[in-house]
């Protein structure tokens, strides 16, 4: 897909206490567990696991923002991404 | 007619009743408000996390994990989630009922293990014949992460070794302060039959690591987010029946305490007349006899 023309990514953060970030994005990097994932309008369906790091996003208007996470699982379908972090109950 | 006095006495002994459902009604308020807030903050993780679990896992012909695996029910656990203390109107009885009918309606066909959450729950299965091998009951409200990850723990390993097939859980969801929405949910296996592929159209899914990890370490949490999440919708609901209940009493008294003193009035004015009336002949009686 051209980037000039794409649409927007819808981004959402969600972790066990609450809703971080719910945004629409042009870009968003994610920190994966091999390194860092680019994730641009017209991504293929994906579903990833992350490490600990931060997201790197851009807001529709061209703001840029991040947010640090602690590894976690995102999930990218039809410009949908959803990142679950925080989940730290292991038993 | 009651004597002035039996009026008054009742008249205050209501009025000390009223004092307590209103300082439990402001109780059960001030403990809504925290937990609802509570509620609604974790919500999205709450609805998400399950759906991203069985949409994801829905990809695979062949469940991939022992979470997905459909069984045939011939062991199953039932957990039923009331609340500690009474004077929340129907808030337990209607649960229990509902478990009451599932439970007639099983049994015959399957064995049950009982967890009950709760005293009300507890003393709901103590003269039954159910196996109860967990029981959580006083303080459960501070004992909520505990609890989720003792019993996660639990149901996990019964369900693993099949010890259990299927696990059902009863609470209460909370959807408005009117009333709260009676839910049964199973919470495992996370489907009920095997998903044929060419059923769903679904794009394929690059994975990284690959899939059978990352749902493991998706279904990792599962349980242990979705007790947790029971456990508060039951809370919610709890304060909120409790706060309408106390609500109610207080209003009850109101018209109770307004109705006596109406009557109580009347019988004072009643007898000051009577009073009156008694006097006023004595003195036409005496004026008669020209004194």
């Amino acid at each position: 897909m051209n980037p000039e023309n794409a649409g927007n990514l819808h981004l959402k953060v969600i972790s066990p206490e609450a809703l971080l970030l719910e945004a629409e994005v042009s870009e968003v990097q994610v920190p994966g567990l091999d390194g860092y994932l680019g994730i641009w309008p017209g991504h293929r369906p994906l579903n990833a696991g992350l490490a600990e790091g931060e997201i790197i996003y851009r807001l529709a208007s061209g703001q840029t923002g991040t947010l640090k996470i602690k590894g976690g699982l995102v999930t990218v379908e039809n410009d949908k991404i959803i990142v679950l972090t925080g989940m730290d109950h292991d038993d | 007619m009651p004597a002035l006095i039996d009026l008054r006495r009742r008249i205050q002994s209501i009025r000390n009743s009223q004092q307590v459902t209103q300082a439990m009604k402001t109780v059960a308020t001030a403990r809504y408000k925290k937990v609802h807030r509570l509620v609604v903050e974790r919500r999205p993780f709450w609805h998400t996390f399950p759906e991203l679990a069985i949409s994801l896992t829905d990809t695979f012909a062949l469940p991939v994990h022992p979470f997905l695996e459909p069984r045939v029910e011939k062991k199953i656990a039932v957990v039923v989630i009331t609340s500690d203390k009474g004077l929340c109107g129907a808030f337990n009885s209607n649960l229990l009922n509902l478990v009451s009918e599932f439970l007639q309606r099983k049994k015959s066909e399957v064995e049950i293990q009982a967890i009950p959450v709760g005293k009300k729950a507890v003393n709901f299965f103590r003269n039954q014949n159910y196996l109860v091998e967990k029981q959580y009951f006083e303080r459960v409200e501070k004992k909520i992460e505990e609890i989720s990850q003792d019993l996660s723990r639990y149901l996990k390993q019964q369900f693993y070794f099949h010890k259990i097939d299927a696990v059902y859980v009863f609470y209460n969801e909370f959807r408005s302060i009117i009333s709260p929405r009676l839910t049964m949910a199973r919470l495992l296996p996370l489907r009920s039959e095997a998903v044929r592929p060419g059923n769903i159209e679904r794009p394929e899914f690059d994975w990284e690591p690959e899939a059978s990890r990352l749902i493991d370490y998706l279904l990792r949490f599962y349980t242990f987010y979705q007790i947790q999440h029971y456990l508060y919708e039951s809370q919610a609901s709890e304060q909120a029946s409790r706060m309408m209940a106390m609500e109610n009493a207080t209003r009850n008294a109101e018209e109770l305490i307004s109705d006596l003193i109406l009557l109580l009035n009347k019988m004072r004015q009643a007898s000051i007349t009577k009073e009156l009336l008694e006097i006023q002949t004595a003195v036409e009686a005496l004026r008669q006899q020209g004194v």
